[in-house]
């Protein structure tokens, strides 16, 4: 990254917080309309400077590495069908898996914002699953922390001299499970139960979303380790040309 | 047993845990549960914390149908639709990288230098 476009990412950050705090901020996806406005405009803007870090990194990425976009193709792809699937799980309710903690693992979190954003926008636009207004809440969990999370798991997993597989599946579970997380805390931010406030809500709204997510994200975890192992076969190529080689990558 | 061999049953393995896990809540709870999504349940809970919510915001998309909601079948045509774009996509990329592989080997086979021919091109 250059010297101008990191000054470019700390500008729209720095344009971002007083938007923040202002808007006093105190999924599956949330749905359309269940999110007051100035929640919806806070995680729109809370999302803005990752994307536009994503969006520089994409670009490095189609100059630099273009080999490897037929891999981003690929991650892009999955995301889309595995966010399309939803799979019964133990609570009796269904969800699905988010896909973005793999894109994370090859391309680096930010890249998965622009991604995520991208499979978010089709299905709130022609799905009605998720939502316009929600949108900048649902980026935020599933296309931003996920895929942050499931990238520092990776990393410490390595650090920590787990096997490479083991720390694929690893930080695509927890990226998942942390997912479902974020959106609980959404969602108890957004409505802090009458009695017990935000801790009693993010109880409830954990007990729905994390629960539910378990199975899926343990499913996640093994797609994933499934996926990186046909690459590792039959796209070693690209792979080293993004740095994905085992080992600590830079 | 050879290093693709062993990928191979340890892929077929995962695949078959995955269908495992997603299948045990519907033999177990099948009589008992609805299976309606996640974030509907949400919805209900939010109406519980606060009995006056109306979602105040509907997708322009949803208007379109009679009630303000996409059909059921409608829904799932749509939902069937991202999904084989997506897995369309993905195994047509998939295909492509292993026929790669392939064909690398068979021109390793006789001889020919890929590193060297690619380099010409």
């Amino acid at each position: 990254m250059t010297q101008k476009q990191k000054q470019l990412i700390a500008l729209v950050t720095g344009l971002c917080i007083p938007f923040l705090l202002v808007s006093g901020v105190s999924a599956m996806h949330i749905m359309e309309g269940y999110l007051a406005p100035q929640y919806c405009v806070a995680w729109g803007v809370a999302c803005i400077p990752f994307l536009v870090a994503g969006f520089i990194s994409i670009k490095k990425l189609s100059i630099e590495h273009r080999k490897a976009l037929i891999l981003l193709a690929m991650v892009g792809a999955y995301t889309f069908v595995i966010s399309a699937l939803k799979v019964p799980s133990v609570t009796g309710s269904c969800s699905h898996a988010t896909g973005t903690p793999l894109g994370a693992l090859l391309f680096g979190p930010s890249a998965m914002s622009i991604i995520g954003l991208i499979v978010l926008l089709f299905q709130a636009l022609l799905l009605a699953h998720g939502g316009i207004t929600t949108l900048g809440a649902n980026t935020f969990s599933m296309a931003i922390a996920g895929p942050f999370i499931a990238f520092g798991v990776y990393k410490l997993s390595l650090l920590l001299k787990a096997p490479k597989h083991f720390a694929v599946f690893l930080a695509c579970f927890l990226g998942d499970l942390g997912t479902y997380c974020i959106t609980s805390v959404q969602l108890a931010m957004a409505y802090p139960s009458e009695v017990g406030g935000f801790s009693a809500s993010l109880a409830k709204f954990m007990g729905i979303f994390a629960t539910t997510q378990v199975p899926l994200a343990i499913i996640e975890g093994l797609l994933s380790v499934v996926i990186v192992m046909a690459l590792e076969a039959h796209a070693k190529t690209e792979l080293t040309e993004i740095g994905f080689t085992g080992g600590l990558a830079k | 047993m050879s290093k693709t061999n062993k990928n191979r049953t340890v892929i077929i393995v995962l695949l078959l845990l995955c269908v495992v896990i997603a299948v045990i809540p519907l033999i177990t709870l099948g009589q008992s549960a609805a299976f309606g999504g996640a974030d509907d349940a949400a919805g209900d809970l939010i109406t519980s914390i606060d009995d006056n919510y109306t979602p105040w915001f509907s997708a322009p998309f949803e208007k379109l149908f009679a009630g303000g909601e996409i059909p059921g079948e409608i829904e799932s045509l749509l939902f069937c639709l991202q999904a084989a774009l997506g897995s369309g996509l993905f195994f047509f990329i998939l295909g492509r990288l292993t026929m790669r592989t392939k064909m690398r080997k068979a021109l390793v086979e006789n001889g020919i230098d890929i590193e060297k021919a690619e380099s010409v091109k």
